[in-house]
């Protein structure tokens, strides 16, 4: 093996990290334990913060507001756009901070240094799936039944997936270059989370508008979640859908790309 | 590479930027980039390595001399690839273990069990090779009935004895020590020693760094001394410790 300046090629990097999947899985492994071990109510504490947003938004918007609510319960609108999007938030969050977390992995060691965001899904997973629970627990409560769109609900968990890593990368790469970046993060999950369809329906963005709208990478996972959990209540729009999976997959590949030239760097500026 | 080079060092140059004054943040740099202007350098240039060039033959035991700031570690992070050279290149032939730091990855809320696993991975052993080697390693480690507490609950020496062991076991064609070998009580010590001189080592290529010279004289057979990222004299370990010491008489003698 030659080590040279050049940055490695996409292929050389994919089976570096294919040669390192046992590692990957020990570090998730790690990070799950980890999260569990110390508090016996460590699940019911994932589930508060959602829990609670979803309560406030159900409140604020369903009620007050007034919004359309696709003949469901507020409560259930707001949180099956909410799970998904806290998955969302946790990837990124954690992704962003995995290089600073493990720094010792970094300059002490070489492993590929993708591992370290990639590591952060299956947890996330993991909660994703009790939020879900949580999900079918309040829809059990409210008489809503799924249809069979619900099948499908697998299949949005890949673009999911791949906006929180693209975005998680893209945060990863900036962070241990910038470390202002840790203040705006909060902000940008914020501001992103008001944009984006969680607390409202997309059906609610007039014509003109649609189009931005759309560039938003979150709106197709969101609405794809919603719409097979919620049925034919909640139709989707091809002409939001298919631009923001675009986008979504421009976020996933930049982020690859920035991460891969950022990382270069990462042991001298730790 | 003929077929007993191991790692062959070609025109090796390191260049590590020192930010002066204020660190560098998102806000500077995005009104550099909105105003279209070059950032004022506010670095200083610092040349770790500067064209060195080095060929080192499968089973060699090569210990590294030089004052701080020569370069030493700077040349293991970049044969560990934790580092990209700027420029120049290095051929490496075979995997590569790297024991800068006894414990990389250890995390004090898993047992020590679960501890090795992930250890010896990320030192780049498959999880058959370590189920191998485990019986080896917690025997080398000593810690018996420790085996599945947290880490956190280890004393000190236990904690060490076993990230030692572990990175002991790995077994790689090459091994990279930085100033590791001082971890440990004094019959610890021994033992660490002994595993790294002791029979099954004489393929095993090593790079150590340790300013415990006394150590280097027992493990290295062959000593590079590197002066300002160049090398300065390469030959047998006791010459080479000579010429380490005429070059800095009085750090020798403080260290």
């Amino acid at each position: 093996m030659r080590i040279t300046p050049q940055m490695p090629g996409l292929a050389a990097m994919a089976g570096e990290l294919w040669r390192a999947r046992e590692t990957l899985i020990l570090l998730s492994r790690r990070d799950l334990l980890v999260r569990y071990r110390r508090s016996i109510i460590g699940l019911l504490w994932v589930l508060f913060k959602p829990g609670m947003s979803t309560l406030i938004f159900a409140f604020v918007f369903g009620r007050l507001a007034k919004l359309p609510d696709h003949g469901v319960p507020y409560v259930v609108l707001v949180l099956s756009a909410m799970i998904p999007w806290q998955f969302f938030s946790g990837v990124l969050t954690e992704a962003g901070s995995s290089i600073l977390a493990n720094h010792t992995l970094i300059t002490k060691v070489y492993l590929p240094r993708l591992l370290l965001p990639l590591s952060c899904i299956p947890v996330n997973l993991l909660d994703l799936a009790a939020g879900l629970a949580m999900l079918a627990l309040a829809m059990a409560w409210f008489g809503c039944v799924p249809q069979w769109p619900v099948l499908l609900l697998p299949l949005a968990v890949l673009p999911l997936s791949l906006v929180a890593l693209g975005a998680g990368l893209w945060s990863a790469a900036l962070l241990a270059r910038f470390a202002d970046m840790k203040n705006v993060l909060p902000y940008l999950l914020q501001f992103g989370m008001l944009v984006s369809p969680v607390a409202f329906s997309s059906s609610l963005i007039p014509d003109h508008l649609r189009p931005w709208y759309a560039l938003n990478p979150m709106v197709a996972p969101l609405d794809l979640f919603r719409a097979s959990i919620l049925g034919s209540s909640y139709a989707l729009d091809p002409a939001l859908i298919l631009p923001s999976l675009g986008t979504g997959l421009l976020l996933f590949f930049t982020g690859v790309l920035a991460f891969r030239r950022l990382e270069r760097d990462f042991a001298d500026v730790l | 590479m003929s077929s007993d080079t191991i790692i062959r060092a070609v025109g090796v140059a390191k260049r590590y930027r020192i930010h002066a004054g204020a660190p560098v943040s998102l806000h500077e740099t995005l009104g550099h980039a909105l105003r279209l202007r070059r950032p004022p350098r506010q670095w200083q240039e610092f040349w770790a390595l500067r064209d060195l060039s080095l060929t080192i033959r499968r089973g060699e035991k090569v210990a590294f001399l030089g004052r701080n700031g020569a370069g030493k570690s700077t040349l293991l992070k970049l044969v560990c690839r934790i580092t990209p050279p700027t420029s120049g290149y290095i051929d490496v032939e075979g995997r590569v273990a790297s024991m800068l730091e006894v414990g990389t990855g250890f995390h004090p809320e898993l047992s020590g069990r679960d501890n090795i696993f992930l250890n010896a991975s990320i030192l780049g052993l498959t999880r058959r090779q370590t189920l191998e080697r485990f019986d080896r390693i917690t025997a080398f480690a000593d810690i018996g009935a420790f085996l599945d507490t947290p880490v956190k609950h280890f004393s000190s020496g236990m904690y060490v004895r076993l990230a030692f062991a572990v990175a002991a076991h790995t077994e790689p064609d090459i091994l990279v020590i930085d100033e590791v070998l001082t971890v440990g009580d004094v019959a610890f010590r021994e033992k660490c020693r002994e595993h790294l001189t002791g029979h099954g080592q004489a393929d095993r290529t090593m790079l150590m760094v340790s300013h415990e010279l006394e150590h280097l004289v027992r493990v290295a057979t062959r000593g590079v001394v590197l002066d300002q990222g160049q090398v300065c004299f390469d030959g047998p370990i006791a010459d080479a410790i000579d010429h380490h010491r005429r070059l800095r008489p009085a750090e020798v003698a403080r260290g």
